[in-house]
């Protein structure tokens, strides 16, 4: 029973929708000719080769489910750290170091302060 | 002393490697797969034209493959972050509505950073451009990598062009008829390096791939992410754009294809 409860529990987590930023969704229209090289591919395996596609692309892996509630609204921000400056926060927060530095220190071009909202 | 006893055998430890061998296995398969040669698989849709391909010939391994939109309707491809290191890593594009006056002085003001392709790499360094408040992205240009049989996206620029009215079908709910701009009034949109960008190409080096819509913003940036196989790392290797399909006027610009 243990080991039912288990694989029921793994398939959930797997199967949830990872509510993250996502390219295309699996179900994209424009996505429905792809075909796999031996072109011998029932609907079903292709669509399991989506979902696995997209979750093995940068929007948290097969992990995506389970790290998906950090990126609702809402959820515990990271912290702007030695930032002080709004726009070089939301550059520290999008990973984007470089950027956040040169906003910080007011050295920034037009292009950045649009994309961080400065 | 005892012979060693057998381990005990673990219903649930079992389960577990089982599900890691059916996963692993899955992963490695679906990695495997290959564009055929020329168009991406990512489809335009009906009312959408696909502008000529960037990259992306040969037989590679694709880890995603699909389209870069922006979530709203109306709302335009407004500038984009590279990230960039021997070739193009990331890709990720920011989006506006621009609001018109009666006289169709149109500007957008709030941008949304949106959808991206890719993965940065340890070499990667980041780099941001954004059309002028007036402009959307309606082309590009692209710098080729070959590595052995494979191109991948060495560089890239987009086109900013004039925005001269506000999105056309965008509030019926129908299928988005596109922001319109001026097929005169555009220019090239520079990724300024950054420190970190080791493979940028000079400037004064020349373009081969150029494309454009005609007439309408960009509805989609189009991409297929592969493995570079120089290193190992994800990279950028096919790139086009979406454009809405409009009736071509006498001398138009060509739309790319």
């Amino acid at each position: 029973m243990k080991r039912v409860a288990l694989g029921f529990a793994i398939f959930l987590v797997l199967s949830a929708s990872p509510n993250a930023q996502t390219a295309a969704p699996a179900n994209d229209p424009s996505l429905q000719n792809s075909a796999a090289p031996s072109g011998q591919m029932s609907e079903g395996e292709r669509r399991f080769r989506m979902m696995l596609l997209q979750r093995s692309m940068g929007f948290g892996g097969i992990f995506g489910p389970m790290i998906a509630p950090l990126n609702k609204p809402g959820a515990p921000k990271k912290s702007c750290g030695a930032y002080s400056d709004p726009a070089a926060c939301a550059a520290h927060r999008n990973g984007d170091g470089w950027a956040a530095d040169r906003l910080q220190q007011k050295r920034s071009n037009p292009s950045e302060r649009a994309w961080y909202g400065g | 002393m005892r012979g060693a006893a057998p381990a005990p055998h673990s219903p649930l430890l079992s389960t577990l490697r089982w599900l890691l061998v059916v996963l692993s296995a899955t992963l490695t398969h679906a990695y495997a797969q290959a564009l055929p040669k020329g168009m991406l698989e990512a489809r335009p849709q009906a009312w959408e034209a696909e502008t000529l391909q960037a990259g992306g010939h040969g037989q590679g391994r694709y880890l995603f493959v699909g389209t870069l939109r922006c979530k709203n309707a109306g709302e335009g491809i407004v500038g984009a972050r590279l990230l960039r290191s021997q070739v193009v890593d990331l890709l990720q594009i920011g989006c506006a509505r621009a609001e018109c006056t009666d006289d169709n002085d149109c500007e957008w003001k709030q941008l949304d950073r949106g959808a991206y392709a890719g993965k940065p790499s340890d070499k990667s360094g980041s780099s941001i451009a954004v059309c002028p408040r007036d402009s959307m992205i309606s082309g590009y240009r692209a710098r080729l990598k070959m590595a052995g049989s494979l191109d991948y996206l060495a560089d890239l620029q987009f086109e900013c062009a004039l925005v001269i009215a506000p999105a056309i079908g965008a509030e019926q709910g129908a299928p988005d008829g596109g922001v319109p701009v001026s097929d005169n009034k555009r220019s090239w949109l520079p990724f300024p390096a950054s420190d970190s960008a080791a493979g940028a190409s000079p400037d004064s080096a020349p373009w081969p791939i150029e494309a454009r819509c005609a007439q309408r913003a960009a509805t989609g940036v189009s991409v297929a992410v592969g493995v570079f196989t120089p290193t190992g790392q994800p990279a950028i290797q096919a790139l086009s754009l979406f454009c809405t399909k409009v009736a071509p006027p006498v001398g138009s610009l060509p739309s790319g294809r």
